[in-house]
Formats: C-alpha cells, sequence, structure tokens
C-alpha cells in the first residue's frame, strides 16, 4: 500500500434526526487520509449524540498506482462502543488485482473507529466477480494510524477453482501475507486466469493438478523480499503439446523458501514424489514404494541471469542417488544461456533398475532396448558450456547380455565384467581399464577372461596397449583398436590377428559334424560404416589337412534384425578321404579344390553364392571312389543310378577308380543351378572314370531347389548333422 | 454390323494392348501382399482371411475381374505375352531385410493391437487409435514402435513398387496393403474403413 494518500472530496452529505448537517464545498479539497480520519472522528465524537447516521461521499481516492471510485463511507451510530459502518466504491483498480473491482463494499458489524484506528473485527466483504463463488466474505481488519499498519484476515472465501484464505499484515511499506488454498484446481484456474500472459505456458502443457498450498510472503511495498511455499499436489499432470513430456498421477509434497536482497535470491526447496509417473525424452521415472526426494539449495542472481545449484540432491532409494552442484544461465538468447557448469556425483547405481525402470521406457527401436543387466557403477560427470566435458565410472560386478528378442537366441553377452572408464572432452584423460571373466557372441562363440587397457578421448576410444581376448581354446589378439564416435557415421578400426583355435571345439560348439584341423587369420584392417564391417585381410581354415580362406568379408547389421554376410571363400587340398568320413559321405580319395564367390548370408541362411569344387589339376594322389559315395553323388546329381549300381555287375566292386571329380552350384532366388565338371549331352560329369575299375557319373539335373538338396545332403550325413551353411 | 463388330473387337484389342505394360497385376500383388502380411502378423494374423472386413475388400472382386478380360483377350493376341501375367517380384534384399524387421517389431506392437491403442489405418499404415489404453511408461515406446513400423511399410510399398520396374505403382501397392492388414488383422483390432473411420473386427 502506498504511503501516500490523497483524497479528492467532491463531497459529503449527513443526515441526522433531529438535525442537520451538510457540508457542500466545491471538490478540490486535498487531504490526507489521516486528515478525513481525524475529521470522522471528530464528527463521531462531536455528533454522535445528534445524528443516527453519516454518509460522507468521498469520491475518488487515488495513490500512486491505484484508485478508488465513488467512494462511499456510511456510519451507524449505535449506543455500544462498537461502531457500525460501511464502505463502498463504485470501483476500485489496483496493480496486484488483473482486474477493476466493481462496487466493492465492507459492511462492518462490530468495528472501532477513533481517530487512530479504524477496525473491524466481524466485517462482509461484498465482491461482485465471476471467479468468486460467494459474493460475501467474512473478513476482519485493523487499521493503525500512527503506525500506519494494517491488519487484514479474510475467511475461507470460496472461488471457482478453490478455497482461498488471506492474511495481511501491512506496517509502514513493510508487508507479510499468507496465502493458503485448499483443493486448488489448477485446471480450473489456468482456464480462469487465461488472460494472463505468465499461464501461457502452463496451459500449453495441459498442466494439472489439484494443491493444498501455504504461501507466506513477506516484502516492503510493491516488492517481494521473502517467500516460504508448502504445496501439496495429487492427481497431478501435464502434457506437452507434442507429448515428449507427459506426466500422470503425481502425488507429493514441494516445499521451500527464498529470501531476496536487491536482485540476489536465495533459498531452498524440495520435492518429494510418491507416486505417479513421468516421461521425458531422456527418461521415464516412477516411483516405487519409497518416495523419490530432490532437494535443492539455490541462489538466483536477477541482474546476470545465473542460477546456481549449490547442492543439488536427487535420491531413489535402491535405485539411483545423485549430488550435483553446478551453474545455469537463464538468458533471452538460448545461445548465451544453459548450464555453465555442474558437476555430479553418484555411488552405487543400481544398473538393472536403472536401466528398467529409467532407461529402458524411451529405449525403443534402439539396439539397447532389450539388454539384460546386473551389478552396479559409480558415476561422475561434468558438464562445462553445456557439453560434457568428462565422465568416469567405476563398473562392479556387472553383467550384461543382449538377446535380439526376450526369448530369441543371445546376440552378445559379458559377465563380471569391472573395470574404470574415464572419458574426457579434451586431451590428457586418465587411463581406463575394462576386464570381464567370460561371455560369448552370437550364443555359441565363447570368450574368455580379456582386460582391456583403454583410453577415451573426445570422440575418439582406444585401445592403449595391445590386448588378447580368448576364443575357445585360442585367441583374437589386438594389436590396434580405434572407434571415432559421430553418430551414425561412427567408424571403428581393428588389426590383430587369431591364434588357432582347434576346429574341434569350433564346430562342436556351432553344432557342426566333430571337424579336426585349426582356425587362424590375419586381420589387417577391419572397417564400419553405417552398421557395416567390412574385414580386409583373411581368415584362414585349415580343415580337412588342406586351407580355406576367407576374404572380403562384410558382414552387416550384424546385432539386427536381418544380419547380412557377405564373402568370397577359397578352398584348397582339402582332403576327400577326412571330408566324407566327416560327413559320413561315403568313402573318396584324393583331393578337392573349390571356390564359393560372392556368398550371401542372410540371417546366417546361403541366400546367393556362386560354388564350385573339383579335384585339382595337378592332383597326383590316389583317387578312390566307394559305392556308398557314388550312390550319394548320384542322389545329389538326380542323375537316378542310384540303387542301380547295387543290381548291376559293378555291385562286385568296393571301390573305383576315378580321374576327376566335381560339383558346382550357382544359387539364385532358392534354385541351384547344377554343373560338374565337363558337360554332357544331357548333363554333366560329376565323375569321371580313370584307370579299372572305372565308373562315370552324370547329372542331368541342372536345376536344383536349394532346400531339397540340403535336406538330402543332411539325410546322407545321417543324425543330421548340418552341412556348413 | 459385322464392320462395327470389328472396330469395337480391335479398340478393345488396342485397348488392351496399351494397357498391358501399365496394369498393375492385382491379383499377383493381392497374393505377395497376403504371403507378407501373414508372415509378419504371424499366429496374429485372422485365421478366417476370407471374412469380409467391412467395405476394405469390397472392390477386390470387380478389380480382378477386370484384370482378367484384360489378361485373357493379351493372351488370345499376343499368346507370349508373359508381360499380362509378371512375377510379381518382393524377393530383394532391401524388402526382404523390411519384412524381416516389420516381423520382429511385430512381437512389440502385437498387444497394442489387441488393446486397442493402435489399429490399421486406410492408407496401409499403423496409427494410434486410443491413446488412453497406452501406459504413460510405454507411451514412448509405442510412438517410436509406430514410427519406425510406418517409416519401414512405406518404404516397403515404394521398394516392392520398384523391384517391380514401376515404382508408380507404389499407390496401387499401398491399396492392395491396406486390404490386406485389415482382412489379416486378428479379432478385435481396429482398423480404419475406406472412408477413414475406425472399425473393430
Amino acid at each position: 500500500m502506498p504511503s501516500s494518500w490523497r483524497s479528492s472530496a467532491t463531497g459529503a452529505t449527513g443526515t441526522s434526526q433531529p438535525g442537520f448537517f451538510r457540508l457542500n464545498r466545491p471538490a478540490c479539497l486535498s487531504v490526507r487520509l489521516a486528515a478525513i480520519l481525524w475529521l470522522l472522528s471528530a464528527f463521531i465524537s462531536n455528533l454522535a449524540q445528534a445524528i443516527d447516521s453519516l454518509d460522507l461521499t468521498l469520491g475518488q481516492i487515488a495513490g500512486e498506482e491505484w484508485k478508488a471510485e465513488g467512494v462511499e463511507l456510511n456510519l451507524t451510530f449505535g449506543t455500544g462502543k462498537a461502531a457500525r459502518y460501511s464502505l463502498s466504491a463504485k470501483s476500485v483498480q489496483h496493480p496486484s488485482l488483473p482486474f477493476v473491482l466493481e462496487s466493492p463494499l465492507i459492511e462492518c458489524h462490530k468495528g472501532i473507529l477513533t481517530s487512530d484506528r479504524v477496525g473491524c473485527q466481524q466485517g462482509i466483504l461484498h465482491l461482485k466477480h465471476p471467479w468468486l463463488k460467494k459474493r460475501a466474505i467474512p473478513v476482519s481488519f485493523d487499521w493503525l494510524n500512527e503506525k500506519r499498519q494494517l491488519l487484514f484476515k479474510s475467511a475461507r472465501v470460496p472461488m471457482r477453482f478453490g478455497d482461498l484464505r488471506l492474511e495481511l499484515d501491512h506496517e509502514g511499506g513493510q508487508w507479510r501475507a499468507k496465502v493458503s488454498s485448499r483443493k486448488l484446481d489448477t485446471e480450473k484456474l489456468l482456464q480462469i486466469v487465461k488472460e494472463f500472459p505468465a499461464a501461457e505456458p502452463f496451459r500449453n502443457m495441459g498442466f494439472r493438478a489439484m494443491l493444498n498450498a501455504r504461501l507466506n510472503l513477506a516484502g516492503s511495498n510493491s516488492e517481494l523480499n521473502k517467500v516460504v511455499w508448502d504445496v501439496g499436489f495429487r492427481e497431478g499432470g501435464f502434457e506437452h503439446p507434442e507429448g515428449t513430456y507427459l506426466a500422470e498421477s503425481l502425488n507429493g509434497k514441494w516445499s521451500g523458501n527464498a529470501a531476496t536482497r536487491g536482485e540476489r535470491w536465495k533459498g531452498t526447496q524440495s520435492v518429494t514424489l510418491d507416486a505417479g509417473a513421468l516421461l521425458t525424452p531422456y527418461f521415464y521415472m516412477e516411483p516405487e514404494e519409497v518416495a523419490a526426494a530432490l532437494h535443492l539449495d539455490f541462489a538466483y542472481d536477477g541482474a546476470t541471469g545465473k542460477f546456481t545449484a549449490d547442492r543439488l540432491a536427487f535420491q531413489d532409494r535402491g535405485t539411483l542417488s545423485f549430488e550435483a552442484a553446478g551453474d545455469y544461465v537463464i538468458a533471452d538468447d538460448p545461445a548465451s544461456g544453459g548450464i555453465e557448469k555442474l558437476d555430479l556425483t553418484s555411488h552405487g547405481i543400481n544398473l538393472p533398475k536403472l536401466y528398467s525402470r529409467y532407461l529402458q521406457p524411451v529405449m525403443a527401436e534402439s539396439p539397447y532396448d532389450s539388454l539384460e543387466l546386473e551389478g552396479e557403477f559409480d558415476l561422475e560427470l561434468s558438464v562445462s558450456k553445456d557439453q560434457l566435458s568428462r565422465i568416469s565410472a567405476r563398473l562392479k560386478d556387472v553383467y550384461i547380455e543382449q538377446r535380439s528378442d526376450e526369448d530369441a537366441e543371445s546376440l552378445f553377452a559379458l559377465y563380471k565384467l569391472a573395470g574404470n572408464v574415464n572419458w574426457q572432452a579434451s586431451e590428457g584423460s586418465k587411463a581406463s581399464e575394462i576386464s570381464w571373466e567370460g561371455g560369448h557372441l552370437l550364443e555359441k562363440i565363447s570368450i574368455g577372461a580379456s582386460l582391456l587397457p583403454l583410453k577415451l578421448e573426445g570422440e575418439r576410444i582406444e585401445l592403449s596397449s595391445a590386448a588378447r581376448i580368448p576364443l575357445f581354446d585360442g585367441a583374437l589378439n589386438a594389436e590396434e583398436f580405434h572407434v571415432v564416435m559421430a553418430g551414425a557415421d561412427t567408424k571403428i578400426g581393428f588389426q590383430g590377428y587369431l591364434t588357432p583355435i582347434s576346429m574341434e571345439v569350433f564346430s562342436q560348439a556351432l553344432g557342426w559334424p566333430i571337424l579336426s584341423g585349426q582356425l587362424s587369420g590375419m586381420i589387417p584392417g577391419v572397417s564400419y560404416e553405417q552398421g557395416t564391417f567390412s574385414v580386409d585381410g583373411m581368415a584362414l581354415f585349415r580343415v580337412f589337412e588342406g586351407d580355406v580362406v576367407i576374404k572380403d568379408l562384410v558382414l552387416e547389421d550384424i546385432f539386427g534384425v536381418l544380419p547380412v554376410l557377405t564373402a568370397d571363400i577359397s578352398l584348397n587340398n582339402l582332403d576327400l578321404e577326412s571330408l566324407t568320413r566327416t560327413f559320413s559321405f561315403g568313402k573318396i580319395t584324393g583331393k578337392l579344390d573349390g571356390r564359393v564367390d560372392a556368398l550371401r548370408l542372410e540371417d546366417w541362411h546361403p541366400i546367393s553364392f556362386d560354388a564350385r569344387f573339383s579335384t585339382p589339376e595337378d592332383d597326383d594322389s590316389r583317387h578312390r571312389i566307394n559305392q556308398k559315395a557314388v550312390d550319394n553323388i548320384s542322389n545329389l546329381g538326380g542323375a537316378g543310378v542310384s540303387g542301380a549300381l547295387s543290381r548291376s555287375f559293378l555291385r562286385f566292386f568296393e571301390e573305383f577308380s576315378y580321374d576327376r571329380l566335381g560339383i558346382s552350384c550357382r544359387l539364385e532366388n532358392g534354385v541351384c543351378e547344377m554343373g560338374g565338371i565337363e558337360p554332357t549331352e544331357r548333363g554333366y560329369y560329376l565323375v569321371k572314370g580313370g584307370g579299372l575299375p572305372r565308373i562315370d557319373i552324370m547329372g542331368f539335373n541342372k536345376r536344383t531347389d536349394w532346400d531339397v538338396l540340403i535336406s538330402k545332403l543332411k539325410q546322407i550325413s545321417e543324425g543330421g548333422a548340418p552341412v556348413i551353411e | 454390323m459385322i464392320k462395327l463388330s470389328t472396330a469395337v473387337a480391335t479398340l478393345l484389342i488396342l485397348a488392351a494392348c496399351v494397357t498391358i505394360n501399365i496394369y498393375f497385376p492385382a491379383a499377383q500383388a493381392e497374393e505377395a501382399a497376403e504371403k507378407i502380411v501373414d508372415e509378419i502378423l504371424g499366429e496374429d494374423a485372422d485365421d478366417k482371411s476370407g471374412e469380409k472386413t467391412d467395405d476394405n475388400s469390397a472392390s477386390l472382386g470387380s478389380d480382378l475381374q477386370t484384370y482378367r478380360i484384360a489378361s485373357a483377350v493379351v493372351d488370345f493376341f499376343i499368346p507370349h505375352a508373359q508381360a499380362a501375367q509378371p512375377d510379381f517380384n518382393v524377393n530383394t534384399p532391401a524388402i526382404r531385410k523390411l519384412r524381416a524387421s516389420m516381423k520382429s517389431r511385430h512381437r512389440s506392437l502385437a498387444p497394442y493391437y489387441k488393446s486397442g491403442a493402435i489399429g490399421f489405418t486406410r492408407d496401409a499404415l499403423v496409427a494410434v487409435h486410443k491413446a488412453s489404453a497406452i501406459s504413460l511408461k510405454d507411451r514412448n515406446k509405442v510412438k517410436k514402435l509406430v514410427a519406425a513400423e510406418n517409416r519401414d511399410r512405406n518404404a516397403l510399398y515404394q521398394s516392392i513398387a520398384e523391384a517391380n520396374g514401376h515404382p508408380e505403382w507404389e499407390p496401387d501397392v499401398r491399396a492392395v496393403f491396406a486390404k490386406t492388414w485389415a482382412r489379416e488383422a486378428g479379432r478385435g483390432w481396429w482398423y480404419q474403413n475406406t472412408r477413414g473411420q475406425w472399425k473393430q473386427k
């Protein structure tokens, strides 16, 4: 309330019985309220015995920022000490009111009017306003002129959006106010106050809640100096128009206080969330049995726009708790605002709970949306100028597994994962180290205990010294490994070699027939781009006493829904005897060369390739083939001699001699175009005889259904042991 | 009279000849779409696929007939007109990948089809039908799944049109799929009819 009051009384009328009083001078009488009060008390003391009531038309009363028009005062003189009076105005305008008060009226039934005191212990304030459910509000007030103090208290005011209660203590420019509300419906409130620009963002958010609030305010003149609040909210929620921020059924408490000195505010606030759910693009939050709590000690400098969090503590017991401190600059220009600095520390984060409760709900359609996790970790991170500048994490006994689907096979897993990961944006980061005790890749490839010394800096992760990752009984030796993170353009570089893995272990793990030999290889480089790994160099298998070389291996979308593998494979000098024995194909002696060009596997099934296998040109080993093998080959080529052999004179021979043998298959659209070592009139030679007893096997079937061919091969190898697919 | 009928016949043949290369092979497309949709929906597909779904499949019969008449005339006139019976190609690496991706995603989408939260739209996509049936926790997930599914579906229709050498067939492919999704939708699922109204199977 302003300290200087002006009044322009246009006139005052009083009616008296039996006497008559009339003051009727032209306006322009400008006096202070004190003068009016003095006048009043003078009238009252001097004329009370002479008059029953007095009507004073005060006209306009105005302060610097407010004015009341058509002010009238009516005094009724009773017998007791208590005064009865009423004060009304045609309209009142005040900057704290968002509207013009039309025809306010205070009726005081039990009041006091003296030269230095205007009070009312029992009064009714009559107000007309669409927000009000009832027009009559019981109030009490007291104006002590000497102290220039006004005390005001209202009873519960039923409004359209809930109940309000107001207490005010105003003394010489200093004031304190208590506002309390019950069952305040913010949705209704926001609908009602839609003309307030300050309500705009809340309305767009579809903000709703039921509030029980207590607000203590203190200030001087029109400035607010101190505020203490205690807000209980129920059924709180909001909805961002784009649906990116959503909340439902929030129940909890928000309390705090803030005091200012000049433009600097300082205070604390805390929020506890007992129930409800909150969804943001970055995390989801829903308190479990224990409430989640956030506490903040803060300071705000209005001159610089800097908001300082001296201590920000979050606790969601059993899952995540952290402490942080930092500065945030609030600026009109978003480029100059943002997090100036932030340091966050958290210990003992429960990894599976953090993942399932906070992160998984916002991770759909990402490669990490179906991880199985165990273990915990500590985290420290720093943000500087709106950019992450440092992360340190310590992993403890972590287990991680990814499946393509809940009951599908495991894509990869690592267990007993531990280590320190230190990353920083600028150079000179601390050394990092990750170790694990075991794991597997694509369900079947087992990974042994490993330790990777790493360096993480900026966009680059690199192996700081050579590391050995055991695979089965061999190992992948990484000499150089780095990742350059750039979103979709992430690049990976790798250099290393495989120390021999025994084919026996390898084939067993993959559920193949037991093979002998070794798998080894040089990997001069692996490049990665857009989800595709390209392996430079070659992997070398030594199987069946020959060499299998895999070149130009490309793996697309390896952990995706349709992994694709393309490669060129060449096979040299395989020993047919051990090969046929392994696959129960009968018995063939001799050597075999082959090529599988443009092999394409989708979801590990062959889609297309161009394959040919044949006896090497310069092979001088012994070339023999037994009856069973002849039958099997005939069967494959569709020659139809199967069984015929055993009925003919040839059944007397256990084995036959051959010059060359071979088969080719060009797979496309599920059909294998077959061929042999050389064409004949109606088909092709699969086996061309030589020496005695001589046998030729011809194939006539030029197009075979691939699935039929595979099922035949499976039958042949008995027990259904699969052929390398 | 003879002249007139000859003229009509000539016109008919000419018209048939003209349409042959641009005629969308609705029947083959229908068959291919059904196979793809069945594969994606798996066990969730409505087993009574012959059942009519409101007005969605109403126009199918007449499409088929038109097609048969056209092809019969062409066969008669140009005996080796294989083009009228093109092998409708839905088997390129890109299409296989989209099919695998949609099949895998279907496991995540299925509960929301069943609860009526989402449904099939008349333009052969997926849309939210009843947001309130999705818990807040799943809101973001469903949003992303629907966006990803629609990205794949759009790519699928375009890829199929392109695989058959006619990128301009995309709307026809989409129309065939719209009918197929609605027809194969499981019991209790929601779909839009051709007027865009939501219907429950």
